[in-house]
């Protein structure tokens, strides 16, 4: 029979466990599976898009662009397959590589990593957009891992600028 | 009024134990939100405060971050156990330089005519010398050994505590990784048990 004091610990443990259930289900509803397909869609957007971005420079030969296979785990999404991409210039190389689409403020991250630094693309909704509408709001931001606020809008020159930094050239 | 007591004239280390163990589950707690949200796929609004660190972070960013918060932690509260080590001492070297005995003797040398007594160097000649050649020439058996040794797991905390109070601006040699909370809580206490004994044994004043 429970006592007063047990009965207290039970029903801050039955509330307790509301909330957790409330979090189980809200995590159950999302369709996973779709959200996997989306985001490997979405690498493969932006690397059609960088591609097309940098044709100037692989049609002179002064760029190589190549994917390899590369295999995620996430603890929502489960395995799956996608591709980093290797752009190189001589000896020198920037590798985007896919780490995760479930992420702290944002729904998903590629890793840049170049001779002289690294730096982070963030697929975010805007500042004060609900993350639910990832969907249709969500566009990919520029930012460096050591400080990654404000995060910055990326556009086809701020990319540029990045990987020239990356793989160390500079404005003469 | 401030967490840590100060009823002798110097904090005590168990309190500084207490508050280390308080803060290290509130990171904890904070850090295993963080995992949690995560795990039900980091919709809706995060946990707060959000470490500006962890924006784009992946469970395995969240651990690490928190590992470091834990780890300032746990240093931080090395500080204030050394602290509260060399203030006790300096308690005890003022009510023991009014004294007679072989040990006052010696604090008086190391005091060398110095007008305020926290200027009584630690190492050097200092408070730790004085206390080591009185219990070298009046302790004797296993307590002897025993203090020297508590004496010996004490002195490296004087460098990691000018290590930290100075902005850590050079490598240090002591090992923070080994030098825990609960280890130094434990040789900071061992230190003045054993003192204190030998203080007993001597027929001297008792350690402040």
């Amino acid at each position: 029979m429970a006592t007063n004091n047990s009965a207290a610990i039970l029903d801050l443990i039955r509330a307790n466990a509301q909330k957790l259930r409330a979090e189980q289900e809200e995590a159950n509803s999302v369709d996973w599976s779709a959200r996997r397909s989306w985001w490997q869609q979405q690498i493969q957007q932006l690397y059609e898009h960088l591609d097309e971005v940098l044709r100037p420079l692989a049609e002179s030969g002064d760029l190589q662009i190549s994917q390899r296979p590369q295999t995620i785990h996430e603890e929502s999404l489960g395995q799956y397959e996608t591709e980093t991409l290797e752009l190189s210039i001589g000896r020198r190389s920037v590798v985007l590589k896919p780490i995760a689409s479930v992420i702290i403020g944002g729904v998903g991250r590629i890793d840049l990593q170049g001779p002289e630094g690294t730096a982070r693309l963030i697929l975010a909704t805007p500042d004060g957009q609900d993350d639910r509408e990832y969907r249709t709001n969500a566009k990919w931001h520029v930012t460096a891992p050591s400080r990654p606020l404000p995060l910055a809008e990326m556009d086809d020159k701020t990319f540029l600028e990045l990987f020239a930094q990356l793989i160390g050239i500079r404005s003469e | 009024m401030l967490f840590f007591p100060n009823r002798q004239g110097y904090l005590e280390p168990e309190a500084i134990f207490e508050w280390y163990q308080m803060c290290a589950a509130a990171i904890d707690s904070h850090r295993a939100a963080f995992l949690n949200w995560l795990s039900n796929g980091a919709t809706g609004v995060p946990p707060s405060p959000l470490p500006s660190a962890l924006i784009g972070g992946t469970r395995e960013d969240v651990v690490e971050h928190f590992d470091q918060v834990a780890k300032e932690l746990e240093l931080s509260s090395v500080l204030w156990l050394v602290t509260a080590c060399e203030g006790r001492l300096r308690v005890d070297l003022r009510t023991r330089l009014k004294d007679q005995d072989f040990l006052a003797t010696r604090l008086q040398i190391a005091r060398n005519g110095r007008a305020q007594e926290f200027l009584v160097p630690l190492e050097d000649e200092g408070i730790f010398d004085a206390w080591k050649a009185f219990i070298r020439g009046h302790v004797t058996g296993p307590l002897q050994d025993q203090a020297v040794n508590a004496m010996g797991s004490v002195k490296p905390l004087i460098d990691l505590r000018h290590w930290l109070a100075h902005g850590r601006y050079w490598q240090t040699k002591v090992s923070t990784t080994a030098q825990t909370p609960a280890a130094v809580r434990n040789a900071v206490t061992q230190f003045f048990r054993l003192l204190d004994q030998c203080a007993t044994k001597a027929g001297i004043r008792a350690v402040a």
